[in-house]
C-alpha cells in the first residue's frame, strides 16, 4: 500500500510542477502577444496623426507638393497592408517620407514659428517615440519568453506543449535605422 | 534584471515579516512592561496589531488622493501640459504597463518628482513645475522611467506596507515610553508584588526590546529602501535604453535641492526622484535614497563607453 501512495504523491508533485510552469509560460506568452498589439495602436495613432499635420503644413509649404503627396501615399499604403512583412514595409516608407517632411520645414520659418505646427510636431514625435518603445517592449517581452522556454526546467514544458520561439523585431530599412530621434 | 526584480521581490516579503514579527514583540514587551503579567503581553501584541491595522486602512483607502493632496497636486490631461504627458505615456509603453497613469503637476520651484499607487491600475506621477522648467526631454525621460520603475517593480505597495508597519512600531514605542512615565508607579507595585529575579529580567529585555525595536526597524526600512532606488534607476535605463538622460537629471535636481521646500509626507519620502527631507549628497544609514553620485556612477556604468553628453 505504503509504495502506492508514494507513487502517486510523486505523481501529483509532478503534475502541480507541469501546471505551475504551463501557467507561467501562458502569462510570458500572452505578454508578449500583448506587446505586438501595442505597436499596432501606436502605428494607427500615426495614421490618425497625418492628415491633421498635412492640414497645417500645406498653407505654407505650397512649393513641396511631392513630399506631401508621397507622405499621403505612404499612408494609404501603409493603411491598407497586409501582412506583418507587407506592414512592416510600408511604415518603414511611411516613417521615410515623414522625415523627409521634417527636414524641409527647415527651409519654412514662418511654420517653424507657428504654434499649432509646434503643437503637432510634439505629438509627430512622440509617436514616433512611442512607436519605437512599444517595439522595445516587444523585443523585451520576446527576450523573456525566448530564454524562458529555452531553459531548464521550462524548456521540458515548452517543447511537449507547444510552446515555440518568437521573432524579434528587427528594423529591415537601413533608412528608418538610421532616422535620428528628433531633438529638442 | 527580471531576476533582480524576482530576488527584490523576495527580500522585501522577508522585511516586511521580519518588521512585523518586531511589532508583535514590540507589543508584547510594552505590554509586560505596563502590566507586568505574560497575559498582558499577549494584549500588548493586539493593541500593536490594531494600530497597524487602522494604519493600513487609512493609507489603502485614501493613500493616494491624500498624499497628492498634501503636496498641492493638480492633475493634468494632455491637452494642459502636451509634452509631460507624451513623455509619461511613451515610457508607459516602454514599461509595458498595463494603463496609463494619471498625470500631476505641483506648483513649486524645487525639481522633483514622485509616485503613488498601490499597482499599476492606481498609478499617479506628480512632478513639480521646478522639474519642468529645468529638465530637457530626454532628461524628463529618465525621471519619469525611474518613476514607473517604482510602480512597475511594485515599491510604491511595498514601501507603503513597510512604511505603516514601521510607523506602528514606532508609534507604539513613543506611546509605550510616554505611559511608562508617569505610569511608572503602578508598574513598580505590580512588579514588587510577583518579586522574583526572573521577573525583573525579564522586564530588562523588554525594555531593551522596546527600546531597540524602533531603532532596528528603521534600519531595516531604509536598507531596503535604499536597494528600491537602485533597481528604480535600472529600470529606468531598461525603458529609455538612455540612463545618461537620468544621470543628468539627477545632477541638476541634486544641485536644486533645498530641503523641505514642498509639504512632504514620511510615508512618500521614498518615491520621491530625490529625498526631499534629506539635505543634497548627505548619506546615513537612516537614509530613504543613495548618495546621488553613487546613483549617476552606476548609470553611466550601465551606458558603457559613451562618455556622458552635455545636456541640451
Amino acid at each position: 500500500m505504503a509504495p502506492l501512495f508514494v507513487f502517486l504523491g510523486i505523481l501529483a508533485a509532478l503534475v502541480l510542477w507541469f501546471v505551475s510552469i504551463y501557467n507561467g509560460l501562458v502569462h510570458l506568452r500572452n505578454y508578449v502577444d500583448n506587446a505586438w498589439a501595442q505597436i499596432d495602436v501606436q502605428l494607427k495613432r500615426r495614421h490618425d496623426l497625418i492628415p491633421n499635420l498635412l492640414e497645417t503644413v500645406k498653407g505654407y509649404m505650397a512649393h513641396e507638393r511631392g513630399t506631401l503627396e508621397a507622405i499621403t501615399k505612404a499612408r494609404a499604403e501603409a493603411m491598407s497592408a497586409k501582412g506583418p512583412a507587407q506592414a512592416g514595409q510600408a511604415e518603414a516608407a511611411l516613417s521615410g517620407a515623414l522625415h523627409g517632411l521634417m527636414v524641409n520645414v527647415e527651409r519654412y520659418p514662418d511654420l517653424k514659428a507657428s504654434q499649432n505646427f509646434l503643437a503637432l510636431q510634439e505629438e509627430l514625435s512622440s509617436t514616433e517615440n512611442k512607436i519605437s518603445f512599444a517595439r522595445q517592449a516587444y523585443n523585451d517581452s520576446v527576450t523573456r519568453y525566448n530564454s524562458r522556454i529555452q531553459t531548464i526546467p521550462a524548456n521540458l514544458v515548452a517543447g511537449p506543449a507547444g510552446f515555440s520561439k518568437r521573432e524579434l523585431f528587427e528594423l529591415t530599412d537601413a533608412a528608418e535605422r538610421a532616422v535620428p530621434q528628433v531633438k529638442f | 534584471m527580471w531576476e533582480a526584480i524576482e530576488a527584490n521581490k523576495r527580500r522585501s516579503a522577508l522585511l516586511i515579516a521580519t518588521l512585523a514579527a518586531l511589532l508583535a514583540l514590540m507589543g508584547m514587551a510594552l505590554g509586560f512592561l505596563l502590566g507586568g503579567k505574560p497575559q498582558t503581553a499577549y494584549f500588548g501584541a493586539f493593541v500593536g496589531l490594531c494600530v497597524w491595522g487602522v494604519l493600513l486602512l487609512v493609507n489603502m483607502l485614501g493613500g493616494e488622493s491624500v498624499l497628492l493632496a498634501s503636496a498641492n497636486a493638480r492633475e493634468v490631461s494632455h491637452d494642459d501640459a502636451p509634452q509631460l504627458y507624451n513623455v509619461v505615456e511613451e515610457m508607459r509603453i516602454a514599461a509595458a504597463l498595463p494603463a496609463m497613469p494619471r498625470v500631476f503637476i505641483i506648483d513649486a520651484p524645487v525639481p522633483n518628482a514622485f509616485a503613488v499607487g498601490l499597482n499599476s491600475e492606481r498609478a499617479c506621477v506628480a512632478v513639480t513645475t521646478g522639474l519642468l522648467e529645468r529638465l530637457g526631454r530626454d532628461e524628463l525621460q529618465g525621471v519619469i522611467a525611474h518613476e514607473l520603475g517604482h510602480i512597475s517593480n511594485r515599491d510604491t505597495l511595498f514601501m507603503t506596507l513597510a512604511g505603516v508597519t514601521l510607523g506602528a512600531i514606532v508609534l507604539l514605542a513613543d506611546a509605550g515610553m510616554r505611559m511608562m512615565f508617569w505610569g511608572g508607579g503602578s508598574r513598580r507595585r505590580s512588579s514588587g508584588k510577583n518579586g522574583g529575579g526572573a521577573t525583573a529580567i525579564l522586564m530588562i529585555a523588554a525594555l531593551v526590546l522596546a527600546i531597540l525595536a524602533p531603532l532596528v526597524a528603521r534600519l531595516l526600512y531604509f536598507a531596503c529602501s535604499r536597494q528600491r532606488e537602485f533597481l528604480a534607476d535600472a529600470s529606468s535605463a531598461q525603458y529609455t535604453r538612455y540612463p545618461a538622460g537620468l544621470a543628468n537629471a539627477l545632477r541638476k535636481i541634486a544641485s536644486q535641492q533645498e530641503a523641505k521646500k514642498i509639504p512632504v509626507n514620511r510615508v512618500v519620502s521614498p518615491m520621491y526622484i530625490i529625498n526631499p527631507l534629506a539635505a543634497a549628497g548627505s548619506f546615513s544609514v537612516f537614509g530613504t535614497h543613495p548618495p546621488t553620485e553613487e546613483r549617476i556612477r552606476r548609470l553611466l556604468e550601465m551606458q558603457g563607453e559613451t562618455p556622458p553628453p552635455t545636456s541640451a
